[in-house]
């Protein structure tokens, strides 16, 4: 096996415990820097929950397929890259790290992450960023009902819309919509589009590969929150 | 008296009519032990007395606190606490942790990794609306526990909470999540008698979907150790037993806030008196006196250990009391 080889890992022959244990096993193979991991055999109808939660090394895995629910929890430093959809909860209470999901995510994306980046490049569910405490989080395609809520800090980023009650009980943090917004809760106020708000934008959308300024975007703070 | 209390006082315990060793008496004490065992791994959590402390924080004990996590060590008896409440302590008198977070609230990271045991606990539905374990769909439920425990390294038990008396199906779909262990937690300040069916149902339903030596531990409002035995023999792995340290530590603030006063009249005359001793010393022969209750009670009934120590050495006396727990109905001869 050469250094810059990625580590195989088939799901369909491990059981989560098994698959926990080999992500971790993978790190202490490589002496030093970032290990490459794919798993396979995602493609059946069983997609496994709770792949790299708790994962606290360097490592760059990706999914070829789908992935089931409660993945990345807690996870830090490891970027998880899903070539597929993702089930619920993906990200939840994440320290830092990266997960990028290519196709759709379920209900409660990132829900009260406290660091680090997750985006989505198809649609997400309903309550995505739910209690958000720090993470920034790209939404790409439409997203469902009560984005956002009791958000406490970090970013959203809705590329396409939002649904019903956007920013319900929102105490801080900031969202960035482009498109309609079905109906926005009492809690948060429209604000003006600033430099910095652009700036913030741009770096987010690089982060995911998405060539855009972000000056269609509109910004939504709670209310009594200074911008 | 509540209804719950009035159902358990209808109980009473068959007396084993074999004449029993003093080995007997010896192996009864050894064998109170409980075991938290982890799916998936090798790992156990062992628990000396099946009992435990839920809401005794430091707020409410004060300087007695540090002590008193020393007496639960030495004890064997495990406390529910946040890494904070236990910081101060030594580490040489840190006892069995048991850590808890609701459903819809951030799991916290070293809160999770440094626990013996967590417990997911899911809100009560008459008072939320968002956070009860219905939430979630049952495969999701055990997703979440696999996930966290895979978080917490692999080998910490993860349970889920439920309130008592509680819907069976919450109970029913908590059990089917493959969970190391069963948290019941009641709701009102007395015991009720709802609160007992759910144990008698919990212990019931998992042993239908094959997992009788499920760990069950109950939360629930109790005011001395016959109830703490019945609740036990009913089906429940562990008691809480807040309700029967509290007065002991009511009797002490009172002593406390009496001589106080009385030093802060006198002072310079009197030296200030500690009363923290004598009141440790209590707690701790409480503590001492549970244990040999208990195996007292275990060899009264003709049970080796907490295992055989089940519904069948109950017998009640009233048929309200036999339809709810399903205990055997008292005959007298």
């Amino acid at each position: 096996m050469t250094e810059n080889a990625p580590v195989k890992l088939d799901c369909a022959q491990l059981t989560p415990r098994e698959l926990a244990v080999q992500l971790r096993a993978a790190q202490l193979r490589a002496p030093s820097g970032e290990v490459n991991v794919e798993l396979t055999g995602l493609e059946t109808n069983l997609c496994p929950s709770g792949v790299c939660s708790g994962l606290t090394e360097h490592l760059a895995v990706k999914a070829v397929g789908n992935v089931g629910d409660f993945c990345f929890l807690l996870g830090a430093e490891a970027t998880l890259e899903v070539r597929g959809n993702a089930g619920d909860c993906i990200g939840h209470s994440m320290i830092s790290g990266q997960v990028t999901v290519h196709g759709n995510a379920g209900r409660c994306v990132a829900a009260f992450a406290q660091g680090g980046f997750v985006a989505v490049l198809g649609q997400a569910g309903d309550c995505c960023a739910v209690g958000l405490a720090g993470a920034d989080v790209l939404i790409r395609s439409r997203v469902g009902d009560r984005a956002g809520s009791c958000m406490q800090s970090g970013t959203l980023l809705l590329g396409n819309g939002a649904g019903e009650e956007l920013g319900a009980g929102m105490t801080g943090g900031v969202i960035y919509v482009r498109g309609e917004v079905k109906s926005k809760s009492t809690s948060v106020r429209v604000e003006r589009f600033k430099e910095a708000d652009s700036m913030r934008l741009s770096l987010l959308l690089a982060r995911a590969g998405i060539k855009a300024n972000g000056s269609d975007f509109k910004v939504y703070r709670a209310k009594g929150q200074s911008s | 008296m509540s209804l719950g209390e009035e159902l358990l006082s209808e109980l009473c315990f068959a007396q084993c009519e074999l004449p029993i060793s003093t080995g007997t008496m010896e192996r009864a004490k050894s064998s109170l032990t409980r075991t938290l065992s982890v799916n998936g791994s090798g790992r156990e959590l062992q628990i000396s007395l099946p009992y435990f402390v839920r809401r005794l924080a430091p707020s409410v004990l004060g300087s007695l606190w540090i002590p008193f996590c020393g007496l639960l060590r030495q004890h064997g008896i495990p406390i529910f606490s946040s890494v904070n409440g236990l910081k101060e302590v030594p580490a040489a008198n840190v006892p069995a942790r048991l850590a808890m977070r609701y459903i819809d609230e951030p799991i916290d990271a070293l809160e999770l990794t440094t626990a013996d045991a967590f417990e997911l606990a899911c809100r009560d539905r008459l008072g939320r609306t968002w956070g009860w374990s219905s939430e979630l769909r049952t495969e999701q439920l055990g997703a979440l526990v696999c996930a966290v425990r895979e978080a917490a390294g692999g080998d910490t038990p993860i349970g889920i909470g439920l309130p008592l008396g509680g819907p069976i199906e919450d109970m029913r779909r908590v059990l089917a999540a493959d969970v190391d262990f069963i948290s019941l937690i009641g709701r009102s300040p007395r015991l009720e008698a709802t609160d007992i069916a759910s144990i008698v149902q919990c212990r019931t339903t998992a042993g239908e979907l094959d997992k009788s030596n499920l760990t069950i531990l109950v939360s629930a409002p109790i005011s001395d150790q016959e109830q703490a035995h019945k609740l036990l023999a009913l089906g429940a792995s562990a008691v809480c037993i807040d309700g029967l340290l509290r007065p002991l530590f009511s009797e002490v603030s009172k002593v406390r806030t009496s001589s106080d006063s009385a030093a802060g009249m006198l002072s310079g005359m009197m030296p200030a008196v500690s009363h923290k001793q004598p009141q440790l010393t209590a707690i701790s022969t409480a503590l001492a006196e549970y244990r040999q209750q208990l195996a007292d009670r275990l060899q009264s009934v003709g049970a080796s250990d907490l295992r055989n120590f089940t519904s069948h050495v109950l017998r009640c006396c009233s048929q309200r009391g036999e339809q709810i727990t399903g205990v055997a109905p008292l005959i007298i001869a």
